[in-house]
């Protein structure tokens, strides 16, 4: 029906430098039609297991905003439950659709994993 | 002569006596093979039956599934069976279906399961990967697995609950043209006996007829929701449809055109134009919600009716969209947030009021120079309190004759091409530049024609919306009229 979207992957993986940390790495498009594959995952399959989330959003070279209401959607019920989502080197163009949206003062960022994992362990 | 024959006749039977005979175990086998390719027929000829009845009488297709995961249970004499699917990538199997008492496919802790229900629950979440344990192996190896001693086997999970204890079992992979959708096990032969050769076969004869039907299953479920969302989204474009102004304020001194139109699938974009404090100051807004379907049509409807209210008599924007963001903020749901770019003109003096809550920026065309791209600080609404909204920062700007403002959501920028390439902010700004002495109608309608020559007449992916207001003497006349503008999506 309409034309073939592009790819988008997602992989949960529990972190092994901390236990109850999720590492999340995005790649490819989180648009229209692929943020139900994100969706799936982060709020019926692995999602609900964790508190703490890493996104590592290196290999993510676009979001829209479907995408970001889900990303946002992730951030608000995680922080409800006590938890955290730290989202780890994001590409410049996704940064800067980030910040016209104003989401650089919502959303915590940082360019390292150890960086991330440190803020995480701070809060605890 | 009668004799000759008689004796033919004696040796031809002994000799086929004796062939029979030497090949008794054979003729003995072909027999029972027979008979079990009867009663495995049969079995699967009643398989159908039922399941045809199931599906016909409730079009429960949970339970169709569930049917044949009780019937292939008792078909092969088991204590309890399982259904599991393959997830969509094809990595892990899930256990869609559980009859009796199905022992859990990982290592048990020590936390003690004993009624079914629970164990049930813990067996649905239970994923296997592709190649782990038995159920990931029969996955990934397309062939069926038995299990006759499953105490001294490796590769059962022990558990200490006896009643769970797998002893025997078989596993066979569900399989339609050559793909394989999932597994389906079989644990414990009732009476405490072990299953045998010929118990698996009927569990591979019974497995392809459960392949099919969960085939099935999976293709109207897909296909149902499919319909559904389809339904949905077609409901919500023809509401906001009807969200959008019919006709702009004609304005003395000042030149607008606004357009829309929305894409196929997505959340709705909205603009209007209206007197806040008539005769002097006027309201631009241009709106874009993050959220497709039903939701985002009714979070538009909400914003509207917010900004109808607040908005009048109110010549501070910044003062207007705080207000809208604390209600925005009560009447829905978390992961909602708009964006929007509030302008407020000051006609008779000339002078622009603009606040930016996460909305792609104003572009100020000016009569002489380079288009100005206006992108104060602001957050997206619906998202934060008051506190940390408060960042939205106020501009004012002044106007002059000639200049025309440009207010857009981002499916201008992101109108793309079949080569995937956007038609991006530098194309957008230099048509604009190159249009900046017509009237307002004629720049919208350039930019359009850019966007269109640019996509090559490929279905737009997200709402393209257009508002332009350009000061000058000659304005008023022109208002145009929305419903005129506003054109059919494509339909694909």
């Amino acid at each position: 029906m309409t034309k073939g979207s592009k790819p988008f992957e997602i992989t949960v993986t529990a972190c092994e430098q901390a236990p109850g940390v999720a590492l999340i790495e995005l790649s490819g498009y989180l648009d229209t039609h692929t943020v139900s594959e994100f969706d799936e995952e982060m709020f019926v399959r692995r999602g609900p297991d964790f508190r703490f989330f890493v996104t590592d959003m290196a290999d993510l070279s676009y979001i829209s905003s479907a995408g970001i209401a889900s990303l946002m959607k992730l951030v608000q019920q995680t922080r409800k439950r006590g938890g955290e989502v730290i989202l780890l080197r994001p590409g410049e163009q996704v940064y800067s659709i980030l910040e016209l949206l104003g989401f650089t003062d919502i959303f915590r960022f940082t360019a390292t994993l150890e960086e991330a994992l440190a803020l995480l362990t701070d809060d605890e | 002569m009668f004799y000759n024959i008689l004796g033919f006749l004696v040796l031809v039977a002994a000799v086929l006596g004796g062939l029979v005979w030497h090949y008794r175990r054979a003729v003995l086998d072909l027999g029972r093979q027979h008979e079990e390719f009867r009663k495995q027929r049969d079995a699967a000829v009643d398989l159908l039956n039922r399941i045809g009845l199931s599906i016909n009488a409730t079009l429960d297709l949970d339970g169709a599934l569930e049917t044949i995961t009780e019937y292939i249970v008792e078909s092969t004499g088991a204590e309890s069976g399982a259904i599991f699917l393959l997830d969509a990538q094809g990595k892990t199997l899930r256990a869609r279906t559980v009859h009796g008492l199905f022992p859990p496919m990982h290592q048990t802790t020590g936390y003690v399961l004993t009624k079914q229900k629970y164990l049930e629950e813990k067996i649905k979440r239970d994923q296997v990967a592709v190649g782990e344990g038995i159920i990931g192996f029969v996955a990934k190896a397309g062939e069926s697995l038995l299990i006759s001693d499953a105490l001294s086997d490796p590769r059962v999970p022990k558990t200490s609950l006896d009643f769970v204890q797998v002893r025997s079992m078989m596993a066979a992979p569900l399989r339609t043209r050559q793909r394989i959708l999932g597994v389906f096990a079989v644990a414990n032969k009732k009476g405490r006996g072990v299953f045998a050769d010929e118990d698996l076969r009927l569990l591979e004869q019974l497995a392809v007829q459960a392949a099919l039907t969960a085939d099935i299953v999976r293709l109207y479920e897909h296909q149902a929701a499919q319909r559904r969302i389809a339904q949905e989204l077609e409901l919500a474009r023809e509401f906001q449809q009807m969200l959008l102004p019919s006709a702009l304020p004609r304005v003395v001194g000042l030149d607008i055109a606004g357009f829309s139109k929305p894409a196929q699938e997505v959340g709705g974009d909205y603009y209007d134009v209206f007197w806040v404090l008539p005769p002097e100051y006027l309201g631009v807004v241009i709106v874009d919600v993050a959220g497709k379907g039903i939701p985002g049509a009714l979070v538009m409807a909400i914003l509207r009716s917010v900004l109808k209210a607040e908005a009048p008599g109110s010549t501070s924007p910044r003062e207007v969209l705080k207000r809208v963001n604390r209600r925005i903020l009560e009447d829905t749901k978390d992961n909602v947030f708009i964006t929007v770019l509030y302008v407020i003109i000051n006609v008779p003096a000339r002078r622009m009021r603009i606040v930016r809550a996460g909305h792609e920026p104003l572009i100020l065309c000016r009569a002489s120079d380079e288009p100005q791209v206006c992108m104060p600080s602001g957050i997206a609404l619906g998202m934060v309190g008051d506190e940390m909204f408060d960042v939205l920062e106020e501009r004012e700007i002044d106007l002059k004759e000639g200049d025309t403002a440009i207010l857009y959501t981002d499916g201008v920028i992101e109108a793309a091409n079949a080569q995937w390439e956007e038609f991006g902010s530098e194309r957008f700004l230099a048509g604009v530049k190159g249009r900046v002495s017509q009237p307002a109608q004629r720049q919208i309608d350039g930019i359009l024609e850019d966007i269109q020559r640019f996509t090559g007449g490929i279905p737009q992916q997200d709402d393209i919306t257009l508002v332009a207001v350009r000061v000058g003497d000659h304005a008023g006349q022109e208002a145009s009229s929305l419903a005129d503008r506003v054109l059919e999506p494509d339909r694909v």
